[in-house]
Formats: C-alpha cells, sequence, structure tokens
C-alpha cells in the first residue's frame, strides 16, 4: 500500500504546508507559544499558514527570476524554516519561559470529550474517504483546468502567463487570437505545482484530489477552533450545558459526518473546486486570528490574521470578494450593536458602557501602531506594488465580478434554493441559534467587554452577509454566480446549529425541571430533533454518491489523448495542427490538455449546448459547428481558420455526421471515443 | 494538553489510512479493464498499418482489409489480454481508400483513410 512516491507524497505535504507554517508560528511567538496556542491549535493552523507562506516565497522565487525548481523549493523552504526556527531559538534562550505557560485552561476536553472528537473525526474521515473513492482518479472538468497551469510551472520553471488561444470573427472569416485570462489566480495552482516537482507524481494521479482533501478536513478542523474561541468569550467552561468544549464538538459534528459530503465539502474535492476549497480553509482562519487578536490585544496574531487575510486574495477572487464583505458586515453588525446600547444607556441612567470609543481605539492601537504591524504593511505594499499583483486587479474581472447581474443564475437565489443549498435543517437551527445569541447576548448575559459582542456578532455578520450575498446580490452590486456564494453560508450556519439544537435541549430541560415535560417525553423530543438532523445530514451525503463508470470512460479519454499526442506533438514540444473535442459526451476531456501542454484551449472544445444560446455572452461558434455540421460551408471556414485537423467524439452520438464524409478519416476508435482527420488528399 | 495529543495523533493517523487508501484505489481504477482500441499506426502518412489493443477476456480477433471500398482479404489475429499487436499492410500506390474493419465477438471497429 505504501510506494515510495506515496510517502514522498506524505513528505511533501509535511515539508511544504506544515513545517513552514508551524515554525512561522513558532517564530511569531517565541518562548509565549504555550500561552498563546494549545498544540490542537498549532496542528491545525500549521497548513493553513503554511499554504500562504509557500505561495508567497514561490511567488518571490518565480518574480526575482529564479527557475521553480526542485533545488529552489527545497532551498527556499529550509531557509525559510532555518530563519524561523533560528529566531525562536535566539528568543528562547535569551528571554525566560512564564511561570504559568498555560492560561489556555478552558481549551481543555474531558476524556469523554476527547473520545468523542476522534470518533466524530473517524466518521467524517470515513464517511468522505467511501464517497471520494470514486473520484480517487481525476476526472472533473475545474480541476483539469487547474491542473494545466500547474503542470506548466512544473515544466518551465516560472510562474505562468494566463493567456489561451480564442476563436475570434473576421466578417465571415474566423482566426485565432491569444488573449489574457481573467479568471485564474496563482494561488490556486502552486501548491500543486510544488508537490509535483518535490515527489514526481503525475498530475493525473490520486494527488492533486488528495491536497484538495487535507484543505477540507483542515477547514472543518478549523470551524472546530474558531467555534471553541468564539464561544469561549460568550459561555462559561463551568456551564454544563452550554459550554464551550460542547458547543464547538457539536460544531464539529454537524460540519464533519453530516454534511460530509455536500458542497462545498466532498463535492467539492471530487469536482476539484480549488479556489473555493482554498477560501473556505482561509476566511475561517483569519477571523480565528482577527477575533483573538482583538480579544488578547497581541499584534502577531493581527499580522496572522492580515497575512492569512492576503493569502485569500492571492488564491481566489472570490472568496477575497466575499471576505470583504463578511469583515464589513461583522462591522456593522458590531457598531449597530453598540449604538443600541449607547441608546439604552440613556434610558438606564448608567454611566459607563463596555463601548467607550476611546477604549475601543487604545486597544486596537496595540494592533495597528506596533513595529511589527508596519513593517508588515510596507512588505506587503513593496509585494503588492512591486513584486506581484493579483492578476485580477490588473485585468477586468473586478469589473465582470462588480455591477448588475449580468444573467439569472447570478440574480440571487430564493429562499427555497438557498434551504437546500444551506442544508434545511442547518439553515433553521442555524436561525434559530442566532437568535438565541442575540437575545441571550441582550438580555440574559451582563457583558463585561465589547469582546462579547465582537464573538457573537462575528457569527451573526458573518451569516448575513452571505445570507444576503446569496439572496440579493444586486444590493451589494456584485455579479457572481449565485449558487457559488451560497456555499460560503454553510460554515457560519453550521456553527449557529450548534447553538440552536443546544438552546432547543437547554429548553427541553428547563421544561422538564418545572415538571411540565416528564423525561421520557424529554428524551424523545430531543432524539427526535438529533435524529431529524442525522438523517438529513446523510440523506444529503447519500444523494452526492457518484458512480465508477465514469472512470473506464475517463481512461478511454486518457489513451486517446496520449495516442494523439504521442503521433502530433514533435520533440521540441510543439505541434502546427489543431485539435477539436466535444465537452458534452466525452468524460474527462478538461484532462486531455495536460498531455499537449500547447495552450489551455489545445484542444479547442465544444461546450455546452446552452452556452451558444446565451443572448448575455455571444460566443464564437466556429466549435459548434466544426462537430455538429462538419459538411456546412460555415464549417469549412471554420476549420480553414483555425487550423483543426483533427476532430475526437463520441461514436455513437457525433460520428455519424462524419463517417459518411469523404474529407475525413477514421484513425481511432475505442469503445465510445473515435478521431476523425482531416483527408490528406 | 494530553488529551489534545491523541486528538492529533488519532488525525494524523486517520488521515493517512484514508490517503493512503485513496492512493491505492486511484491505482487500481487506473487500469483499463474492459474494452479494445484500434488505430492507424501512423496518422500522417498514407500507411494502412495498425494496431489492436485488448484489454477484453478473449483473445480472438478478426480483422478485414477493404481497399478503394472492394475486400481485399480477412485474417484472424489473437491479441493476449493487456497487450497489442501491430499488422503491416503493403504499400499501395494510386488508391482511393483504405479501410480496415476488426471483429471481436459480436463488435465491429472500422478505421479508414480516404486519399481522393
Amino acid at each position: 500500500m505504501f510506494s515510495v512516491k506515496l510517502l514522498l507524497f506524505f513528505f511533501s505535504l509535511f515539508f511544504l504546508l506544515f513545517l513552514p507554517g508551524y515554525l512561522l508560528i513558532l517564530a511569531f511567538f517565541r518562548n509565549k507559544i504555550r500561552e498563546i496556542f494549545t498544540p490542537l491549535e498549532i496542528f491545525i493552523l500549521s497548513p493553513a499558514v503554511g499554504l500562504v507562506i509557500f505561495d508567497f516565497i514561490v511567488i518571490l522565487g518565480g518574480e526575482s527570476g529564479f527557475a521553480l525548481d526542485l533545488k529552489f523549493i527545497l532551498g527556499s523552504i529550509s531557509l525559510f524554516s532555518l530563519i524561523c526556527l533560528g529566531i525562536y531559538k535566539k528568543s528562547s534562550s535569551s528571554q525566560k519561559a512564564p511561570s504559568n505557560p498555560s492560561p489556555n485552561r478552558s481549551f481543555i476536553f474531558s476524556k469523554t470529550q476527547t473520545v468523542l472528537i476522534i470518533l466524530i473525526l473517524l466518521l467524517t474521515i470515513f464517511i468522505k474517504t467511501v464517497y471520494l473513492k470514486d473520484s480517487a482518479l481525476p476526472t472533473s472538468t475545474d480541476l483539469g483546468h487547474h491542473m494545466y497551469w500547474s503542470k506548466m510551472i512544473s515544466l518551465t520553471g516560472e510562474l505562468p502567463q494566463y493567456r489561451e488561444n480564442e476563436i475570434i470573427s473576421e466578417g465571415e472569416n474566423y482566426q485565432i487570437e491569444n488573449n489574457s485570462i481573467d479568471d485564474f489566480i496563482i494561488g490556486e495552482h502552486l501548491i500543486f505545482s510544488g508537490v509535483n516537482i518535490l515527489t514526481g507524481l503525475d498530475f493525473i494521479s490520486y494527488f492533486p484530489m488528495l491536497i484538495l482533501f487535507l484543505l477540507n478536513i483542515f477547514s472543518l478542523l478549523t470551524i472546530f477552533i474558531l467555534a471553541f474561541r468564539v464561544f469561549e468569550i460568550i459561555y462559561s467552561a463551568k456551564n454544563k450545558l452550554l459550554n464551550p468544549a460542547n458547543l464547538s464538538i457539536f460544531t464539529l459534528f454537524i460540519s464533519g459526518p453530516l454534511y460530509a459530503n455536500t458542497s462545498p465539502q466532498a463535492k467539492f474535492v471530487s469536482g476539484g473546486v480549488i479556489g473555493n476549497s482554498i477560501g473556505n480553509l482561509l476566511i475561517p482562519v483569519s477571523l480565528y486570528f482577527f477575533l483573538r487578536a482583538v480579544k488578547e490585544k497581541n499584534s502577531w496574531l493581527f499580522i496572522l490574521g492580515l497575512f492569512s487575510s492576503a493569502g485569500i486574495f492571492y488564491s481566489h477572487h472570490l472568496s477575497g470578494l466575499i471576505f470583504i464583505f463578511i469583515v464589513i458586515f461583522i462591522l456593522i453588525c458590531f457598531v449597530l450593536r453598540a449604538l443600541i446600547e449607547t441608546a439604552l444607556l440613556k434610558f438606564r441612567d448608567k454611566t459607563d458602557s463596555i463601548f467607550s470609543i476611546s477604549k475601543i481605539f487604545r486597544d486596537l492601537s496595540k494592533l495597528f501602531f506596533t513595529p511589527q504591524t508596519a513593517v508588515f504593511f510596507i512588505l506587503l505594499a513593496i509585494f503588492v506594488f512591486f513584486i506581484h499583483m493579483p492578476g485580477y486587479i490588473e485585468s477586468n474581472a473586478k469589473e465582470t465580478a462588480l455591477g448588475a447581474p449580468s444573467k439569472s443564475t447570478r440574480a440571487g437565489l430564493n429562499f427555497e434554493q438557498f434551504k437546500y443549498a444551506v442544508g434545511e435543517i442547518r439553515l433553521i437551527l442555524g436561525i434559530i441559534g442566532g437568535l438565541f445569541l442575540i437575545g441571550y447576548h441582550f438580555f440574559i448575559k451582563k457583558s463585561k467587554d465589547y469582546i462579547d459582542s465582537l464573538a457573537v456578532f462575528t457569527l451573526i455578520g458573518w451569516a448575513i452577509s452571505v445570507s444576503l450575498l446569496t439572496l440579493k446580490p444586486q444590493w451589494f452590486y456584485i455579479n457572481v454566480p449565485s449558487d457559488r456564494v451560497s456555499h460560503y453560508a454553510n460554515f457560519p450556519f453550521l456553527i449557529l446549529a450548534s447553538v440552536g439544537l443546544f438552546f432547543i435541549l437547554r429548553l427541553i430541560l428547563k421544561l422538564n425541571s418545572r415538571q411540565i415535560l416528564t423525561t421520557r417525553v424529554l428524551i424523545i423530543l430531543f432524539s427526535l430533533s438529533f435524529l431529524t438532523l442525522s438523517f438529513q445530514g446523510f440523506y444529503d451525503n447519500n444523494q452526492s454518491l457518484s458512480d465508477n463508470e465514469k472512470n473506464q470512460r475517463a481512461l478511454q479519454t486518457y489513451h486517446l489523448s496520449d495516442f494523439l499526442a504521442d503521433r502530433l506533438i514533435s520533440a521540441e514540444n510543439s505541434t502546427s495542427t489543431n485539435i477539436l473535442k466535444d465537452h458534452n459526451y466525452i468524460s474527462a476531456d478538461a484532462w486531455m490538455k495536460l498531455f499537449f501542454m500547447q495552450d489551455p484551449n489545445f484542444p479547442l472544445s465544444r461546450g455546452y449546448f446552452k452556452r451558444y444560446e446565451d443572448p448575455t455572452k455571444p460566443r464564437e461558434m466556429c466549435t459548434l459547428w466544426m462537430i455538429s455540421e462538419p459538411a456546412s460551408e460555415r464549417a469549412a471556414r471554420c476549420f480553414e481558420g483555425t487550423g483543426v485537423e483533427y476532430i475526437v467524439v463520441d461514436t455513437t452520438v457525433d460520428g455519424p455526421q462524419f463517417v459518411n464524409n469523404p474529407d475525413f478519416d477514421k484513425i481511432y476508435e475505442s469503445s465510445s471515443l473515435s478521431i476523425f482527420a482531416k483527408s490528406k488528399k | 494538553m494530553a488529551n489534545q495529543k491523541t486528538i492529533i495523533l488519532f488525525t494524523a493517523l486517520f488521515i493517512l489510512i484514508s490517503f493512503s487508501f485513496l492512493a491505492f484505489w486511484e491505482k487500481k481504477q487506473s487500469i483499463i479493464n474492459n474494452g479494445w482500441f484500434l488505430y492507424f499506426d501512423d496518422i500522417q502518412t498514407s500507411s494502412a498499418d495498425f494496431t489492436v489493443e485488448n484489454y477484453t477476456d478473449k483473445e480472438n480477433f478478426e480483422w478485414e482489409l477493404y481497399l478503394d471500398d472492394k475486400f481485399i482479404k480477412r485474417e484472424t489475429l489473437q491479441v493476449l489480454k493487456n497487450n497489442s499487436k501491430n499488422v503491416i499492410i503493403d504499400e499501395q500506390s494510386e488508391l482511393k481508400s483504405i479501410k480496415i474493419k476488426v471483429f471481436h465477438s459480436k463488435e465491429l471497429k472500422e478505421i479508414y483513410k480516404n486519399f481522393e
């Protein structure tokens, strides 16, 4: 089971993600590390921090003219790690460790809770593994597109120029033009190149999916520790039921085994949705660092928050946009809370408010106005303006993402659709949890600090922002697919859902203590709500199961691509001919480009039929005509203008229009695919 | 903190087992376990040499050669499972078309080149 390459793969994950992340955290906090983090938190946060470090190091190296090869990756990561280790060693020998190194006393779990967490993790990873086993062989379209760029980085040792060939019409004639692409961002591709360079593993193998799986597992674990740190502020650890440990374990349960496979979880892993998966890791990581930075007035935590946020913007523009809205909404909710408090104070005749502006500014100045924060901002500005600016800032991607919705799919979901995107029961429990949290915060708990409000409204603001962005995007002038935005709503709602379920449990217990309900009824009621939640979660998992047949069809595509590349691509890695393939009926066709490495649009592709009928985005028709009506005059002009000489189609569906056409040869046939070639007369 | 280290240990162990299983499974899935392939060896010239690749349990194939749509000959071909066999066709000049038909069980595949 353990091959050398697999062991190398595990080593590469450790070396590229865990090691630099761990050592940077160690260098930042030095001998205070145990005061700030528990071992579990360091373990969970290291790969996310490591991912951002790796991206920045490789971008810096690439822009500085270094060849991005094995030597560079081993050397740069080792050097970075040694510097961090040196800083840690130097300061820990010069300073005494604090006498009380474990103020993280509240972040502890009993033996029962520990067993429960381990069982939840076992169940989570087991369910996801079973689901993903049919996707172990990569076939998804998105992942195919991304892996082309990762392979390009590995092959050339340079940061890629995101450009592609497009068919342009000039009157009645057609030609190929090379244009820039707005959708791809460097941070989505580097880690895959890094692992490939270190291990030599083929891109068409298990490793891209396993990296996404790792990101998914750690995003759940981040939600778990974020939930703990939020609930730690709101609820006392002494509370028997509503305590941070119980609530965070329940959050892990809802986010783990329940809904393990639905979007944005294992389904995104098998679908190769890299940007969202990175966003779903780095958004909670950033919120975690920012919340703790404000609570503990720790500028190093604040810098880690800024660093993780920068990682989002270098990885995925949609996640970056959503993150900006999340932060804005958290601040709006917090300010509204402060205004309500100020208004209430007039009636209560109190003299001091917990929302003292001078105190808040004093605390924030401890984060912003420190030498290390200033150095970080300067370095970041140099990086952004002089080394590498995210591609979408320079291109027109920001203009396509901002503005009035251009399609019905971008005009927002209705509540019914939103309900299914988040999960019906999870949404209901999340709303109950949110309302309870607000009520508890306003009427029951006597807050001594504004941090309490910040913790509550981090969850509320997060949930409201992604809900509104999904339901009413036109209010915010954003123009992105609403169903993709809806997946960002899962995480805040599942944290709130755990509060909702505990609220119900607490209510039932109160009714029982007042002898309104008997214990038996109480057990039945709670079991019913728990079973409903579990049933719906597992039902949603079941809906996501995929079939195994597609893998054999994908292998045919790989065989065909290998055959064609072997015969067409010269030793200089070039070809003068062009290929066209169909995307509608061919499995894993997006991966064909990895066999040729000519251009992201090589082979050219006949896209989904609906795309040719989209009135909001008129597009070239050549790819449609050359397969659907190859004998037509307009197709002949397309063949001439694009240089297409080979056409790859499903034999049964699209073979007939070529078979009786004397202008085409049939040079290859497998169980379902054929290659037709323009006859060489 | 000992409990947290236990959680870390188990999480790492679960990830290792899961990833190893998925890697093993991917290797298993990467094997073509059914079907057969027929193709011309040289796709850029008029050569009619062709190859049959077999991934089925049945090893016996029959093939027919047609020149200018006229039947020329029929021969048998044995290709072991997970193997391929190349067939050389003598070069012909002044042809309008070459067609190869291959029969396997009840399945027929054909490839052809047109020159006129």
